[in-house]
């Protein structure tokens, strides 16, 4: 039975960027892809919500950056398998490694925050999106969004810091 | 650590640059792939979801269960090896190919080894095989498995806005599609061509269709009756494996598994025979070759249409295509890869499309038809300056099924 024409348009329309947000969060498109197919898996089974009609880009998103970031902390719980990516990493190059390492760093401190504020940073960084077209997707005013992005930024810092002292 | 010393507006930056340098190709290709899986789910259950999840929690009692059946395989060799002990005895389960380098060398009157000497059976964490529900259309069938070092395709749709959709992450084997033949193809090298035996599902390689909008041709798990066009219900699979570690298991490693799940679920038993039939040589046309060589690493490729190949796996791929599969040998002499594109148009059918695209369509399909070779040969030598030559025998290794089961239940 072939997918709806508009659950495929969907997909079309939207794939690319969840894929994108869940492999920068994730750093592993194996991941990646089980995020993406998690999030259409939910939505061909449920549906799009009623509410969120006008802004199904949002809605994906953030059920995109909510998957991965469940993802993230389920993998710090793992510590068995965090210790083999590490040894993985290590073997494959020190300056590989190292990088790992502060993607991993950066990808727990994300998982910490409010899920809206992580959602702000990776469009932001990863995206590249302007202020304006962040409001759009998560639905809030510019001033709204240039607030939350410094106040986001100030407490990854913080919670960089602090996973980074942990380490020590 | 260097971000701490780092404006955090520049580190964030940094960190995600690589992300944002990901080819669009990469994206669209793995984007691709969750759609066809998401088409392959009849019932749109998340089942596919539960497996790849569910591998993290119960990977290892799988991958124990394996290893136990395992030992009870190799036990039963070991037995056997000692109450027969002919080293030229060929028939053997599957699985058996790991170790037959092992039972070959070592002459069966010494001791055997103990068995933990023996190379163990790589096995698949979680597999799921299922069969094609009937009415299905699924264009984009094939199978593909993707290790860490490489990735292989078998493409049995010939649509080629669909061949691309024949992908796998890292570390799995995803099919749709398929059929044994596709299943052994994959783990042994042998092309449906060069299977025999076993009961006639076995040998199933789908039905080259003519689609009625602009004479393109898509191999479906479909067959003629008297009164027109069936599905297979059970001859052809969905499958999806994951290798117990995805990201360090190796594209060799992921046949061996692929052995592994022949006989372990569909229960396969086979010898290879020499055999000798009609078929033809694929040779280098008076006027010389129009193959782009190339070095370096690449993906063979099994598509006809385009990609890169060594000369003796074009030939197999010729043999797929073409009318009843007749065997085609290599007889260029050329070595190493080269890089090709070939579009083949069937007779009649140059004169630009009839319909409106939009892909195969269901219904009152026409008559299958095949590639005869005199007119492959005819586009081969025009396009890529081979050709092919008629032989009244060329010989060939072919694998011969002793028996098979259609695959257990997940």
């Amino acid at each position: 039975m072939p997918l709806e024409r508009e659950f495929e348009q969907l997909f079309r329309e939207h794939s690319h960027l969840l894929y994108r947000t869940a492999y920068s969060l994730l750093d592993s498109p194996a991941d990646a892809e089980d995020v993406l197919q998690t999030v259409f898996l939910r939505l061909l089974r449920n549906g799009l919500p009623q509410n969120v009609h006008n802004n199904v880009k949002g809605y994906l998103y953030r059920a995109a950056v909510n998957a991965s970031l469940d993802m993230i902390r389920s993998r710090k719980r793992q510590d068995r398998n965090r210790e083999a990516q590490r040894v993985e990493s290590v073997a494959e190059s020190l300056d590989a490694a190292a990088a790992d390492e502060r993607h991993r760093h950066l990808a727990e401190a994300l998982a910490e925050l409010d899920p809206a504020a992580a959602q702000i940073l990776v469009l932001k960084y990863v995206h590249c999106y302007k202020d304006a077209d962040i409001a759009k997707v998560i639905g809030a005013s510019r001033g709204a969004v240039a607030m939350r992005l410094l106040r986001s930024r100030s407490r990854l810092k913080k919670l960089m810091r602090e996973l980074s002292g942990e380490e020590k | 650590m260097t971000h701490r010393k780092q404006n955090l507006h520049e580190f964030l930056d940094q960190s995600f640059a690589k992300f944002r340098a990901l080819p669009s190709s990469n994206v669209e290709l793995a984007c691709e792939g969750v759609l066809n899986r998401l088409r392959n789910e009849p019932n749109r259950e998340p089942e596919t979801t539960v497996m790849r999840f569910s591998r993290r929690r119960y990977g290892r009692m799988i991958v124990l269960v394996a290893a136990t059946a395992a030992t009870v395989v190799l036990a039963q060799q070991l037995a056997m090896r000692m109450w027969q002990p002919s080293p030229e005895v060929q028939v053997a389960p599957a699985e058996a190919v790991l170790q037959a380098p092992v039972s070959i060398q070592q002459p069966a009157p010494e001791p055997p080894e103990p068995p933990a000497q023996f190379p163990k059976p790589l096995g698949f964490a979680a597999a799921s095989i299922r069969r094609v529900a009937p009415d299905v259309m699924n264009p984009a069938a094939g199978l593909a498995c993707r290790g860490s070092d490489g990735a292989q395709r078998i493409v049995l749709s010939v649509l080629e806005n669909w061949q691309d959709a024949v992908t796998a992450p890292r570390g799995r084997c995803v099919g749709s599609a398929i059929f044994l033949t596709t299943l052994i193809e994959m783990a042994y090298g042998f092309p449906p061509g060069r299977v025999s035996g076993g009961p006639d599902w076995s040998r199933l390689t789908g039905s080259m269709i003519a689609t009625p909008d602009g004479g393109a041709m898509v191999s479906l798990p479909m067959h003629v009756t008297p009164q027109g066009f069936a599905w297979y219900e059970h001859e052809s699979f969905q499958i999806e494996a994951i290798a117990d570690n995805p990201s360090t298991a190796t594209l060799e490693q992921l046949r061996q598994m692929l052995r592994a799940l022949l006989a372990d679920r569909f229960k396969l038993r086979y010898h290879l025979e020499k055999k000798g039939m009609p078929g033809y040589s694929l040779v280098v046309a008076e006027k010389g070759h129009k193959l782009k060589p190339i070095s370096g690493d690449y993906v063979e490729s099994l598509l006809l249409f385009q990609g890169r190949s060594t000369m003796e796996s074009f030939a197999h791929t010729l043999s797929n295509f073409l009318f009843n599969r007749v065997h085609v040998v290599d007889k260029t002499g050329l070595q190493g890869p080269f890089e090709y594109a070939f579009k083949y148009v069937p007779p009649g059918q140059d004169g630009g499309g009839r319909g409106t695209g939009g892909g195969p369509a269901r219904g009152n399909l026409p008559a299958p038809s095949g590639s005869r070779p005199e007119n492959v040969s005819r586009q081969l030598e025009d396009q890529l300056g081979l050709r092919l030559q008629s032989e009244n025998t060329v010989e060939v290794d072919a694998f011969v099924i002793d028996s098979v089961e259609l695959p257990t239940p997940n």
